[in-house]
């Protein structure tokens, strides 16, 4: 995943507030993915990040950073020994 | 604009229409695309999405519809189609969608105003011109609060056109204030559509087949047609209402309505749009109804009550027996269409014979031969030529 700005005084931004809404609220799937193909066309996230948030779109207790860091470890396992 | 529809219908005709158009289903297939789809439907009221992202969505006949207000306040209506594989981008009939729409088939993304965020997997595309995939627009229009859509274009003009005869008598109503008081009422009668509509477009059973209406309104109601396949139906209040415990619990406790002229006070009117529609109106509420072909024999049923913004505990009650007199009515009804449909596949009955307290029935049919002329003939031309006899007869 692709980094963000930093937090400042400039007004939140919709979409990072949507994507960024916590695990657990009714609908809350759907709508960070829809955010997250807001962050895809400006090029913030991957493709790959964006079908993650879709994979996990209908789970609204699912936490795709969690899902994230997921398969960066399980890929980090599979680095083969030089 | 259809001349014929601009002015009153010639109402001379004392037979209904013919026994096959209640149970013929090509003709029903041809209903939905040449009648139900081409004319305009109430889909609800603005005060049913009151807030961004809220949406109501309804079918009818072979179409979907999906009304929302977007992100800015503005309400949009489009076809409930996703433009990749055609699912419905909601699938409830009612709800909210914060920020966006995502179609559970596989993900698309929405705007509120209908253009297309993004499609799933957006590579597998190639070089998408997502502006040539946003949700299809259904023709909107908003007429004193209520929501009427069109599939596609038809020969009724505008709604405010159409309804502007009575514009005057349902102005004090202030309807663009309505609030929902009830939430839906969606159902299915085992019945021929016009089945449904034959019975409520007359009150000449009323005396009959409901005792509670004919005890509140039963002597003074009137059906009345009017231009452009408008109908009214005007029910004062009996003098002397108030044998049955409902209707004498309801006048008791109905106060004068403020905020209505004195000629609205004491009726109930309901206001009829072809070929399926019904705006009623009473000094508690106003309501909707209007009904669908699920099939030759199936018929969906929609409608919603609505309230008066300011209303006292007194109204409120009232409003409660006025509704409880309406669903014992509709009981009755449904009775009374299911004979009437079971008469039409009788191989004995000749038919309706109709009279002058029908009035509103005989302007009906006349609309419907004149929307769809193959209904004339009085035998089927053949379920497999329907369809070519009405285009044939519509030159």
């Amino acid at each position: 995943m692709r980094g963000f700005p930093a937090d400042s005084a400039a007004p939140p931004d919709p979409a990072l507030t949507e994507f960024r809404l916590p695990a657990g609220l009714p609908g809350s799937g759907r709508r960070r993915y829809a955010a997250a193909m807001s962050l895809y066309l400006r090029g913030a996230i991957s493709e790959e990040v964006l079908e993650t948030y879709r994979a996990l779109a209908m789970d609204d207790r699912a936490d795709p950073t969690e899902e994230l860091r997921r398969i960066s470890r399980i890929r980090a396992e599979r680095v083969p020994c030089i | 604009m259809n001349a014929l529809l601009s002015t009153p219908l010639n109402t001379d005709q004392r037979t209904g229409l013919p026994a096959w158009t209640y149970h013929s289903p090509a003709l029903t297939e041809l209903e939905k695309k040449e009648l139900f789809a081409t004319h305009w439907q109430i889909a609800g009221h603005v005060a049913d999405i009151p807030a961004p992202g809220d949406f109501i969505a309804f079918d009818f006949a072979d179409e979907r519809a999906l009304v929302l207000r977007d992100g800015e306040g503005e309400i949009r209506a489009f076809h409930n189609l996703c433009r990749h594989r055609g699912a419905r981008v909601v699938a409830d009939s009612a709800g909210k969608c914060p920020g966006a729409l995502v179609c559970p088939f596989h993900g698309w993304v929405y705007n509120l105003d209908g253009s297309l965020r993004g499609p799933a997997r957006p590579s597998s595309f190639g070089d998408m011109d997502r502006k040539s995939f946003g949700l299809i627009p259904m023709e909107l229009e908003i007429w004193h609060g209520f929501l009427f859509v069109r599939a596609r274009p038809g020969p009724q003009p505008s709604v405010a056109d159409m309804f502007a005869l009575i514009e005057g008598e349902l102005a004090p109503f202030r309807m663009e204030t309505l609030l929902p008081a009830e939430g839906y009422y969606d159902g299915t009668l085992p019945v021929n559509w016009k089945s449904v509509r034959d019975v409520d477009n007359e009150g000449y059973h009323v005396a009959m087949a409901h005792p509670a209406l004919q005890d509140l309104y039963g002597e003074g109601y009137r059906d009345e047609p009017l231009p452009h396949g408008v109908s009214r139906t005007i029910a004062p209040y009996n003098r002397h209402a108030g044998r049955r415990w409902s209707v004498r619990s309801y006048r008791a406790l109905a106060q004068p309505a403020q905020h209505l002229p004195d000629w609205a006070r004491e009726r109930w009117a309901y206001y009829g749009l072809f070929p399926n529609n019904v705006i009623g109106v009473t000094p508690e509420s106003v309501q909707f109804f209007q009904e669908f072909p699920l099939d030759t024999r199936n018929t969906k049923q929609r409608g919603r009550v609505y309230r008066f913004p300011e209303e006292s505990r007194r109204q409120r009650a009232a409003r409660y027996l006025a509704l409880r007199i309406d669903r014992e009515t509709y009981q009755e009804d449904i009775r009374l269409s299911v004979w009437s449909d079971e008469a039409m596949r009788s191989s004995a009955f000749p038919g309706f014979h109709l009279s002058d307290h029908e009035i509103g029935v005989r302007a009906h049919h006349d609309g419907l031969r004149q929307a769809l002329p193959v209904v004339q003939l009085d035998e089927n031309p053949g379920e497999g030529h329907v369809a070519e006899a009405n285009a044939r007869l519509s030159r």
